[in-house]
């Protein structure tokens, strides 16, 4: 049962750390929880379709069937977090809480609950479907008991979400006036990790050269399944063994999540840049 | 006899072509008890390699390789192909992600 809680655990970790972030990237955004809810939701049941369809999505495009498909929802995570840097820039200081202060109203509207979702979603997508897969097979196999299963399963919910809603409370308790530059940075890092993580599957499908491969080797040394290395990776991005044309996806997303992020406010907000 | 000698040059020309599209080198793994068999395999540097990957145990294993780019599922009875492309000498780890302290291997690429 350890050994399923830990599993668990790594995986809705990942995704824990996503939802913390977006989460405060979109303070001002009414009912996100909703949304939120709903992404998890609709990645998860998505996940799952994957993970069992998985050697049939291989099977049509010459065994890469699956990992061009997930490098596809890695891509359009990317999309989702650079629109919602956008949003939080345009809503200056109703995204930071000030709203509810100034007696402003909420910012509404369907558009960004619905890219929240789909970052959320497509996030959850990337771990999802080996979570799904695992405790199905693991219920099947008998080598636990399906009670034994949903235990290990929900401890290591219970402790990814703990961690990712310190997270939260500890990005969110923030002075407001560095609000916007750290939570634009952490969705700079982390839509630069998931630019290099598709990229790895595309590599891996021989649809994109590496270039140099690796650029460097720390796989000895600070693996990304070890400990530090995991939490490095969730948040960071971090990789050991980086090919070059990853390297140049992570810089490249990175530049311009923190520009969006650090830039100049579209012209409709009424705050300056560094509010 | 002077077709024999007409046709070698052209079986020559033909030669580097032949290497460049020869069939991947082919590895088979069983995953048995939560290890692989066998846990170390010789492979050739500088050729493509189909990878088959087959799952004795009743529960799912995740192969898995940060040195391969390589990371999929292996339902229980069942077999996964991966390519991979031409390796540079040298010894690529790769382990199950759901038994990692037991399932450990390496290609080793000489």
């Amino acid at each position: 049962m350890l050994s399923t809680a830990i599993i668990v655990f790594r995986e809705s970790f990942e995704i824990a750390i996503v939802v913390a972030i977006l989460a405060a990237a979109t303070r001002g955004l009414r009912g996100r929880a909703l949304w939120i809810g709903a992404g998890i939701a609709a990645g998860l049941v998505v996940a799952g379709l994957l993970g069992f369809f998985a050697d049939r999505l291989d099977a049509l495009l010459a065994g890469k069937g699956s990992d061009l498909v997930q490098a596809g929802f890695l891509a359009a995570t990317v999309v989702m977090i650079a629109w919602t840097v956008w949003w939080m820039k345009k809503h200056g200081r109703a995204a930071a809480g000030e709203a509810r202060r100034l007696g402003a109203a909420v910012i509404e509207g369907s558009k960004p609950g619905y890219t929240l979702a789909i970052a959320v979603g497509a996030a959850s997508v990337r771990d999802g479907s080996e979570l799904v897969v695992f405790l199905y097979g693991l219920a099947l196999s008998q080598e636990l008991t399906v009670a034994g299963v949903i235990a290990g399963a929900a401890i290591g919910v219970a402790i990814g979400a703990g961690l990712g809603a310190l997270m939260y409370y500890g990005i969110v308790k923030v002075a407001p006036k560095h609000l916007f530059v750290v939570v634009g940075l952490l969705l700079a890092f982390l839509g630069a990790g998931m630019a290099a993580q598709c990229v790895s599957l595309l590599i891996s499908a021989d649809v994109v050269p590496a270039w140099v491969d690796p650029v460097w080797d720390l796989s000895e040394t600070l693996p990304e399944t070890g400990t530090v290395g995991q939490l490095l990776r969730a948040v960071f991005g971090y990789v050991s063994r980086p090919a070059g044309t990853q390297l140049l996806a992570y810089l490249a997303a990175f530049a311009f999540i923190a520009v969006l992020a650090l830039g100049r406010p579209p012209r409709r907000s009424p705050t300056p840049a560094t509010a | 006899m002077r077709l024999a000698l007409a046709s070698t040059p052209l079986a020559l020309a033909a030669a580097p072509a032949l290497a460049a599209d020869e069939a991947p080198f082919e590895v088979r793994i069983t995953i048995r008890d939560h290890r692989f068999v066998p846990a170390e395999y010789q492979v050739p540097a500088g050729r493509k390699l189909k990878l088959v990957v087959r799952n004795e145990d009743k529960t799912a294993e995740e192969f898995e390789s940060i040195a391969l780019r390589k990371e999929k599922i292996v339902k229980p009875g069942a077999e996964i192909v991966l390519e991979v492309r031409p390796l540079k000498p040298g010894r690529y780890k790769f382990f199950g992600e759901y038994h990692a302290d037991t399932a450990v291997g390496y290609l080793i690429a000489k």
